[in-house]
């Protein structure tokens, strides 16, 4: 009876939190019918929208990736001053604002900014810019691989790879052999994380892009302006695109789970992943 | 040949002192135990050795030339870890194979050699049926095997093992030990293992290197080093010990108005302990307790296994507890009960007038009549 109740229970949640939105938004998107639908995702500034957003998640995850395994790295295997505190540091993002972390930019590379002015003289522009719309992204999104990396490589410690050395492997041979391997599962998992909030950052890609139509429009602010521009079918059906690369996503991983499953060692490295 | 010299080690910037100016020579062919309680600096000594870690001062010489400038890959080095570090996402065959794969081009061999190799030293190891799993469905002993095939794979001259039986049940690590010593002498090879256990070191070692706070205290072959531990520390690491008030003068030492001799003279002590190592204690037949040197109740007998421990609580001897032990047959050979008194012998006890210097042995003497 409990057990009922409760699988119930979560059953209902998710139907009202999940299942009838998603649901919602396909419904809208079609609303017009599908040539309509159609004619939004093949428009010019919705096809620059998906563009810049597979850009900086693209760039955004490959920064991510050497910043985390580096990073977890330094923090798992090394003794050094400042540890504590730099791992303290890796929790930021997620207590910030990312409105604020918008901010924040701006008053760094904006024309008015701290580094605005050389900047200028350069002749590089970061806010209300591509480069903008990455760092504040990056910004947001580094926690994802690094706190999963560190745990995993702590509890693993170093005795493998001095196990790899001691039989002859040099440094390259024993990060793809050796440590690679042990934390695949991690670092998969922290990619799928960090993707899908880089393709939903919202508020500090708003602040930083200047939100200039054809340019600097992400797939979400492309969302917000037609939605504000009352064009709630085309904003729907741009939102089930962004829908659509969250279940890419999802089911990638999936995929690579299940397809290797049947290997009893990457059942190991899920539990030490999960644990 | 393997020289050790002078190895100094200190963690956090000198501030704790890990080892301090060790050296030893260990010769082609040897099994050298590296002996000590934790902390002693034993394994630090050992990855040294290994150029996992590298020493503050000092230096090692492999066949007399110098190891610190060659990288730990040069050395030629194999290492059995205490966990054995086996990699858990590959196969054994995998595991045993990498130090082969991992080879620069112009050396690695070819597939099929690799193969032959492998094979081979998993039929010495008696795994062959292993191959295909992976450390995780392995036992303890099966790992330990797994890992020791992985180091030999890169045939080492040098083997060296961190607490190679740590992991192990009682009855694996027996079996283990003697199966090690026999692979050591097959193969020729020169090694050294660390172990925190003086029995592992005894029954295995052709010599016994005994470290204590970073400090080599003994080197010896193990029945010397039982018999004649170099300073205290050896000696009470070496074995249980009773403790005894007794009275010393010159090369005479009174205990319960017994006296015992030496042939070494010690300065005057009164009082002054003395340790008796408990097999030195000799029960008499209940029938010649007349005869006895020394008297008191029997508290306790303990049956553990090979030796009998007894509890004797003596009638005038500071403190009066002792602890001795007898082969099994001599319980009931000698009428031993608990409760009642009986009579015993010391055969040596043993003086130590500083910490740091050998002991001075005295044994029971009978003035002329």
């Amino acid at each position: 009876m409990g057990r009922f109740f409760l699988i119930a229970l979560a059953v209902i949640f998710l139907t009202i939190l999940l299942v009838i939105p998603i649901l919602f938004i396909l419904v809208e998107a079609f609303g017009e019918g599908f040539g309509v639908y159609w004619q939004i995702l093949t428009s010019q500034e919705t096809l620059n929208a998906t563009k810049l957003t597979l850009l900086v998640a693209f760039i955004t995850i490959i920064i991510n990736i050497i910043i985390g395994l580096s990073g977890a790295w330094a923090i798992s295997k090394f003794h050094f001053r400042g540890k504590t505190f730099l791992t303290t540091l890796i929790e930021l993002p997620f207590s910030i604002s990312p409105v604020v972390v918008g901010f924040l930019f701006i008053l760094l590379f904006g024309r008015n900014g701290w580094f605005g002015r050389w900047l200028e003289q350069m002749d590089i522009q970061i806010a209300f810019a591509v480069p903008g719309i990455v760092l504040v992204t990056i910004f947001v999104t580094f926690p994802f691989i690094i706190r999963e990396l560190v745990p995993l490589m702590q509890e693993q410690g170093k005795d493998d790879e001095e196990a790899a050395l001691s039989l002859g492997a040099k440094g390259w041979q024993i990060f793809f052999r050796v440590t690679l391997p042990n934390i695949k599962w991690g670092l998969i998992y922290g990619i799928t994380l960090c993707l899908a909030r880089a393709t939903g950052e919202f508020g500090a890609v708003t602040i930083i892009s200047g939100n200039i139509r054809g340019q600097t429009d992400t797939l979400t602010l492309h969302i917000k302006n037609l939605y504000d521009g009352y064009y709630s079918t085309q904003a729907f059906a741009v939102s089930s695109l962004l829908l659509l690369l969250a279940l890419v996503t999802l089911v990638l991983k999936s995929l690579l789970e299940w397809s290797s499953r049947a290997k009893p060692e990457n059942n190991l490295a899920l539990k030490a992943k999960k644990s | 040949m393997i020289d050790i010299q002078d190895i100094s080690k200190s963690f956090d910037h000198g501030r704790v002192p890990i080892l301090k100016k060790v050296g030893f020579t260990v010769h082609d062919g040897e099994l050298v135990a590296l002996l000590g309680p934790s902390g002693s600096g034993k394994t630090t000594l050992l990855r040294i050795i290994a150029g996992l870690e590298s020493a503050d001062g000092g230096q090692i010489l492999f066949d007399g030339h110098t190891a610190q400038t060659k990288r730990m890959r040069e050395r030629q080095v194999g290492f059995v870890f205490q966990h054995y570090a086996l990699f858990r996402h590959m196969t054994v065959f995998n595991n045993v194979a990498f130090g082969l794969r991992v080879k620069p081009w112009s050396l690695r061999p070819g597939r099929k050699t690799i193969r032959a190799k492998v094979n081979e030293l998993l039929e010495l190891m008696q795994i062959s049926e292993l191959s295909k799993r992976y450390p995780s469905q392995l036992s303890g002993g099966q790992r330990q095997r797994v890992a020791l095939a992985r180091a030999l794979a890169i045939e080492p001259k040098i083997l060296l093992l961190d607490e190679p039986f740590g992991a192990l049940d009682a009855n694996v690590r027996q079996e283990l030990r003697v199966w090690l010593r026999q692979l050591h002498d097959s193969m020729g090879l020169t090694s050294i293992f660390v172990t925190h256990d003086q029995e592992e070191a005894m029954d295995m070692a052709d010599r016994v290197v005994l470290l204590e706070k970073g400090i080599l205290q003994q080197i010896d072959r193990p029945e010397n080093i039982y018999e004649k531990p170099a300073n205290f520390f050896a000696y009470q690491f070496l074995g249980q010990s009773n403790q005894l008030l007794a009275e010393i003068s010159g090369q005479q030492l009174k205990i319960a108005g017994k006296f015992f001799s030496s042939n070494q003279p010690a300065p005057l002590a009164s009082p002054a302990f003395v340790y008796l190592r408990p097999y030195h204690i000799r029960p008499l037949p209940a029938s010649s307790i007349g005869q006895a040197d020394f008297t008191g109740r029997i508290d306790k007998i303990l049956f553990g296994g090979s030796t009998i421990k007894l509890h004797i609580k003596t009638e005038n001897m500071q403190p009066s507890f002792l602890e001795a032990e007898i082969p099994p047959s001599d319980v009931s050979d000698l009428g031993l009960v608990t409760g009642k008194t009986c009579g015993f012998m010391i055969r040596q006890l043993t003086y130590f007038t500083s910490p740091q210097e050998p002991p001075i042995l005295f044994h029971r003497y009978q003035p002329a009549p």
